[in-house]
């Protein structure tokens, strides 16, 4: 990992020509087939200091870190760094790993849970790097974020190290996330619960794969995803959701050829199902619809509303299906979908976005990574990659949630600078970023009542009153990286009170 | 138009702060059967507080006061001073109730100088008061009758059925009595929460019969139940074509052929009537009908 950070300096394009890849790491490797971890912990071997990575398709299911994370303890191996996509709250048992300086650093997208606790009380030795997903695809091209070893949980393999997400006893949807560690790691394991012959559709490829491990299983539940995602019934999301469908339209947003992403859940799930109606009566094809995909992305697909789905995540069966059965819903290489030096990227190609938020101060920026007390609960994810590349991007977020307000005078973490976020749109109003005249003249120009931010931090703060901030503002525990691997803001211990 | 009418609580501080945040044409801040006895005077008192502001509000505001002969009427007008009340909705009423409730409320009002003329929304509940609709109907400043269909069968001791065939007699009344008048006919909130299909069949039998507005318990049946009483677009471009078709020229003339259709100055009229009453709703509410 570098060690030389430089301090965010606003928001600028990336230049395509200072893009540096490093050559792909292949094997010739024939006998891939190692009988545990345990054995891939020796073959390679994993020595102190090591960076080691995993996706986080199984998300809150994941199995293979914690086995992995068992092996290094009973090895004792120190100072590694942990590079996963995503840390969630079923790898509770990494705790003890950072207390023991097994690990001492992490890099990461997200992280929630346990982990994200232990970190804000200031319990990794070194620090953790939070980062969206374009620039961590990017880090490990140019060698910013160098790994030793990536396992990849791979649903569905084959004993030369093909595979797919698709298939097998705990199908869990495209492997965007997992494809740059495959190019680019020094050691690459495909980890498998369902283990056969051959596999016909590949995400995962021979070449790259070094060795090949069957575990019991990859998954803590039956079915990695449900059967369906859950729209919210929550009325004040609803609304949100109707409100934020509203501007969608005032802007004039929906229309052939269009190209958009809308976050696979919450609010902004609700607003894409409005949306899929209003296509639906208008008679209008999209051109693609990015991001995580879920029921209401395959009935887009199935009617005709969009033309192509590129697809980072999965989020239930049915987009799984999708995923497996139409010509036209693609897995993305999540570089594909938001290397910042890839002008074509298809972040870069959006038309509008919708995202959520924890908080936003008043100029815009927007929290995700730590709650109202300073811990660590979240991260960028696409939210930094997709704001940057949307030519319109929106926040659709309550304006409070209990009594803690959206708005806030100052926010414990930035983790998307507000020069890219245009419009937060809440159940009691909207605001647009004044550097987005056009949007604000438009929107007034069809009806829809246009606010101040701060006119929304008043009606809130009427409403709520001014909640004690409890964020205690200790040792740095991490750094918040923009997507050009600037700092744009430093993470601090929560300390006990 | 009020087309979708939302029911609160008036003692539930999370859905009283939230009263402006939905679509409803109206909303009905509840003070009768939905407050138990012991928290009449804390619904009273919430309402208080949050209703004190003069801004305009989004929609209407009504207030279903507690019946005259309740020992709560005397308390509940106290809210009548509150600046964004100017309708009340009566329960349990007949004709001789209403002129009662009427005066009672203008006699308080006057005692206390509060200087707004109030409507009022009867609740047709009992089978006394489906024979007292016509006279309700054309009592000055009643601006709509409510359908309170549980309250109905009660009085009469019979059951609710899916299809609900044993209110066909008192929605087609209340239709009838209401376009008479011209007045609104409100339809009795549909109770199952989490049956969107059902409230979907009754709303549009309501529509049918020419009921003009339903009223709700749960902010997610805003959407079908605004959706259902709005024209569909096939509905409005064909009354814009008639329109443009008849004034092209002289609408009075008597017939024209349309599209291959006879059409007359009954249509031309009906025509003009369904885009008038659209020109004031936003279109988007119709448009997001989940």
């Amino acid at each position: 990992m570098k060690q030389v950070y430089k301090q965010f300096q606003g928001v600028k394009k990336p230049d395509p020509k200072d893009r540096t890849i490093r050559p792909e790491t292949k094997t010739e490797k024939r006998e891939k087939l190692l009988e545990s971890l345990e054995a891939v912990f020796d073959r390679i071997p994993i020595t102190d200091g090591m960076t080691l990575s995993f996706h986080h398709h199984f998300q809150n299911n994941d199995t293979l870190i914690n086995a992995v994370a068992e092996v290094i303890q009973k090895r004792d191996i120190k100072n590694l760094t942990l590079a996963a996509t995503a840390i969630h709250a079923v790898h509770a048992p990494l705790v003890p790993l950072l207390e023991n300086n097994n690990i001492v650093k992490i890099h990461a997208t997200y992280i929630n849970g346990p982990v994200g606790i232990a970190i804000s009380k200031g319990k990794l030795q070194d620090f953790v790097t939070m980062t969206s997903h374009g620039r961590r695809q990017q880090a490990v091209e140019c060698g910013d974020l160098s790994i030793d070893v990536a396992f990849l949980a791979v649903p569905f393999a084959d004993i030369y190290g093909n595979g797919n997400g698709i298939e097998g006893k705990h199908p869990c949807g495209v492997l965007a996330y997992a494809i740059s560690d495959m190019m680019y790691a020094k050691h690459k394991i495909v980890v498998t619960d369902t283990l056969v012959e051959h596999v016909k559709f590949k995400e995962i490829e021979a070449e790259y794969i070094d060795y090949v491990v069957k575990i019991d299983t990859l998954s803590t539940s039956e079915d990695v995803l449900p059967k369906r995602i859950k729209l919210s019934s929550n009325p004040i999301d609803r609304q949100i959701g109707k409100n934020t469908f509203r501007v969608i339209d005032a802007l004039d947003l929906i229309k052939p050829d269009m190209a958009c992403q809308v976050r696979a859940g919450g609010i902004p799930l609700i607003a894409l199902n409005y949306l899929k109606n209003a296509l639906v009566r208008r008679n209008i094809q999209a051109k693609f619809v990015a991001g995580g995909t879920t029921y209401i992305h395959k009935e887009m697909l199935e009617k005709g509303l969009v033309k192509t789905l590129y697809d980072v995540q999965t989020f239930d069966m049915e987009a799984l299906e999708s995923y497996k059965t139409h010509g036209d819903h693609y897995g993305l290489n999540a570089s594909l979908y938001a290397n910042p030096y890839d002008e074509h990227a298809i972040a870069h190609q959006l038309d509008f976005v919708v995202l959520g938020a924890v908080e936003v101060d008043l100029s815009y920026n927007v929290n995700l990574t730590t709650d109202k007390d300073g811990i660590i609960i979240g991260g960028s994810g696409g939210h930094q990659d997709t704001a940057f590349g949307a030519n319109v991007t929106i926040i659709a977020a309550p304006l409070f949630h209990a009594r803690m307000p959206l708005i806030k005078d100052r926010l414990h973490t930035t983790t998307t600078p507000g020069e890219t976020i245009d419009i937060i749109v809440t159940e009691r109003g909207i605001a647009v970023n004044p550097l987005r005249k056009d949007i604000i003249e438009t929107l007034s120009r069809r009806g829809i009542e246009v606010s101040t931010i701060h006119h929304l931090h008043r009606v809130a703060s009427r409403l709520t009153g001014i909640p004690v901030d409890h964020a205690h503002e200790g040792k740095i525990v991490g750094i918040m990286e923009y997507r050009d691997g600037s700092v744009l803001d430093t993470i601090h211990a929560k300390e006990e009170e | 138009m009020r087309k979708s009418l939302l029911f609160i609580p008036a003692n539930l501080p999370s859905m009283v702060q939230n009263y402006e945040v939905f679509d409803a044409d109206a909303v009905i801040f509840d003070l009768e059967d939905s407050i138990v006895n012991q928290e009449k005077d804390a619904a009273r008192d919430l309402l208080e507080s949050w209703l004190t502001s003069d801004e305009p509000t989004r929609g209407e505001v009504i207030l279903r006061i507690n019946p005259i002969q309740s020992p709560f009427f005397q308390e509940d007008l106290k809210l009548l001073k509150l600046p964004k009340i100017t309708t009340l909705m009566i329960p349990k009423v007949n004709q001789e109730l209403l002129m009662k409730t009427i005066s009672a409320v203008r006699e308080y009002a006057n005692h206390h100088q509060i200087q707004k003329t109030f409507s009022f929304i009867p609740i047709v509940e009992t089978a006394k008061g489906v024979l007292d609709m016509e006279a309700m109907a054309k009592t000055p400043h009643v601006t709509a009758l409510l359908l309170g269909a549980e309250d109905l069968v009660s009085d009469m001791n019979i059951l609710r059925s899916k299809d609900g065939k044993e209110l066909l007699f008192v929605r087609s009344k209340m239709a009838l009595v209401a376009h008479a008048y011209n007045i609104d006919a409100i339809d009795t909130p549909y109770l199952n929460i989490h049956d969107e299909e059902g409230l979907i069949r009754e709303t549009r039998m309501a529509r049918d019969l020419g009921m003009t507005g339903k009223a709700c318990i749960h902010p997610n049946d805003i959407s079908a139940i605004a959706q259902i009483f709005f024209p569909t677009q096939q509905e409005i471009d064909e009354a814009d074509r008639i329109v443009r078709a008849c004034e092209s020229v002289d609408p009075e003339v008597g017939v024209m052929t349309f599209d291959g259709k006879m059409i007359d100055i009954t249509i031309y009229h009906r025509a003009k009537k369904l885009l008038s009453q659209i020109k004031h709703v936003r279109r988007d509410l119709y448009e997001t009908g989940l």
